[in-house]
């Protein structure tokens, strides 16, 4: 379908997807920021007994000058989490997912107005508002067992999906160009990442924390840290290919972007769950697939047939709007 | 004009319009603001110039046999984050040198085992690529504040 010229990026965003996709998308986000809570949990909570001098709002809580009750700050945890199982089920989900994505990002700000921003929420706090304010429990949900699948692809599937895509790229790109702006050229040729890995390292042994030996010994190679932070700089930078370029150049990029993080976690014991669980890169794949060949397997040794009608009609063409991956 | 088309075509300037503010509010506003944040940020991890030597806060347990043991983020913080128990520690050092910090981690770790230990809020230096040479020798260590732990029966 053309565009008015300048309109032809801004239109890379509309694009038709079938149901499942988005469903299985919010299965697994959902089922992941369910895990990571479950996971951080003792940090959750611990952050009902911060000291009140040490409470400073940031984002949707900009205005928090002391920290919530014992008994508030807990019950909203607890609140969200149910929330997020029937997100993820896909239970009530026109209140449940809105409420959940805003509920989520309210108690992760809290868990942020403490003095320092930790970079691990941020992405999968903007996954689930795009998940949670679309049609995300169409199909595989608890709401949807009872009336008939959408059969075609449409773009009300496919826009929430690209979002995501949009999202996830501004994010490594921006981590990218900060490297540059700050750290100038110094951080791509210079001692600065070695320097990095060397100080974090240490931090974290004068905190009495868990770091990286490997990473404390890797800092004496002088020489293998200008590439590796070329390489970081050009992942981070050339997440872009997820925008304009072929699924199999998006696969590797997303490949490539997992690697990067399991080398941090590895370097500097640093993890970055979202993208290390590989739920982050989801959105640049067809997901569905792997739900569909699940349930094809469980049908198979029940003895049901597939809803093969359904399935046809999802062949069907979306108002010319072609579909993503297409 | 058909419901289908009518729709397509709403739903295509819906996505023009999202396109365009998550462009403007995730990847321009942080940028022109230059501010870390949540959930907007210009995601400045490992992006500063980073030098081998830099300072590092920390609060340490001095036995009464002047052995240093180091706290661990939960006992410093009463959260196991690291970079949330350094950057605590930093800020109570402005605030007030680290006394207050110092009498909270007290409390938090009262135990018969540290009766009678001291608490140290320092700013300790090393040379972080020496350190992992094998050479560990701080280049300077500044003792902020520092607090007795109480008894269990005080």
């Amino acid at each position: 379908m053309s565009s008015p010229g300048g309109l032809v990026v801004i239109d890379w965003i509309v694009r038709a997807a079938p149901p499942r996709r988005l469903a299985a998308l919010r299965v697994l986000v959902g089922a992941y920021t369910v895990g990571f809570m479950v996971a951080r949990s003792a940090s959750f909570w611990q952050m009902a007994d911060q000291p009140a001098w040490q409470t400073e709002g940031v984002g949707v809580l900009w205005f928090l000058d002391s920290p919530w009750s014992p008994t508030l700050a807990q019950s909203l945890f607890l609140t969200t989490l149910l929330l997020g199982v029937l997100f993820t089920l896909g239970i009530g989900f026109r209140f449940v997912g809105p409420v959940f994505a805003l509920v989520f990002l309210v108690v992760s700000t809290y868990r942020m107005s403490f003095g320092h921003v930790i970079h691990t929420e941020h992405l999968v706090a903007l996954h689930l508002l795009a998940i949670g304010f679309a049609r995300s429990a169409d199909a595989w949900s608890v709401d949807a067992r009872h009336r008939p699948e959408p059969p075609v692809t449409h773009v009300r599937y496919g826009i929430p999906i690209r979002a995501m895509v949009l999202v996830l790229v501004i994010t490594y790109v921006l981590a990218g160009v900060a490297k540059v702006r700050h750290g100038g050229m110094n951080w791509l040729v210079g001692d600065v990442l070695r320097n990095q890995v060397a100080y974090d390292n240490l931090r974290k042994e004068l905190l009495g924390s868990p770091h990286s030996p490997f990473g404390g010994w890797t800092v004496r190679f002088e020489w293998l840290f200008p590439p590796a932070a070329v390489l970081t700089t050009a992942i981070e930078i050339g997440a872009l290919v997820a925008l304009f370029s072929n699924r199999r150049i998006t696969r590797l990029w997303a490949v490539a972007a997992w690697g990067f993080h399991v080398m941090v976690l590895a370097l500097m014991a640093i993890s970055f769950p979202y993208p290390l669980s590989f739920v982050a890169y989801a959105c640049l794949f067809d997901v569905e697939r792997g739900g569909e060949k699940v349930i094809q397997a469980a049908r198979r040794r029940t003895g049901k047939t597939s809803d093969s009608k359904s399935e046809r009609l999802s062949a069907a063409i979306s108002g010319g709007i072609p579909p993503i991956n297409g | 004009m058909t419901d289908a088309s009518t729709d397509s075509r709403a739903t295509r300037w819906f996505g023009r319009v999202l396109g365009t503010s998550i462009l403007v509010v995730i990847g321009v506003i942080p940028i022109v603001l230059d501010r870390d944040s949540y959930p907007l940020s210009t995601y400045p991890m490992f992006s500063s110039r980073r030098t081998a030597v830099e300072p590092v806060h920390t609060a340490v347990l001095v036995g009464s046999d002047g052995e240093v043991d180091r706290l661990s983020p939960t006992q410093i913080s009463g959260n196991d984050e690291v970079i949330i128990a350094a950057q605590l520690v930093y800020r109570a050092i402005g605030r007030d040198g680290g006394a207050t910090l110092c009498d909270d981690i007290a409390r938090r770790i009262l135990d018969p085992r540290h009766e009678g230990a001291t608490i140290e809020i320092v700013t300790e230096k090393y040379d972080a690529i020496a350190w992992y040479e094998g050479r560990r020798s701080p280049i300077s260590r500044v003792v902020h504040s520092s607090c007795r732990v109480p008894g269990v029966s005080s």
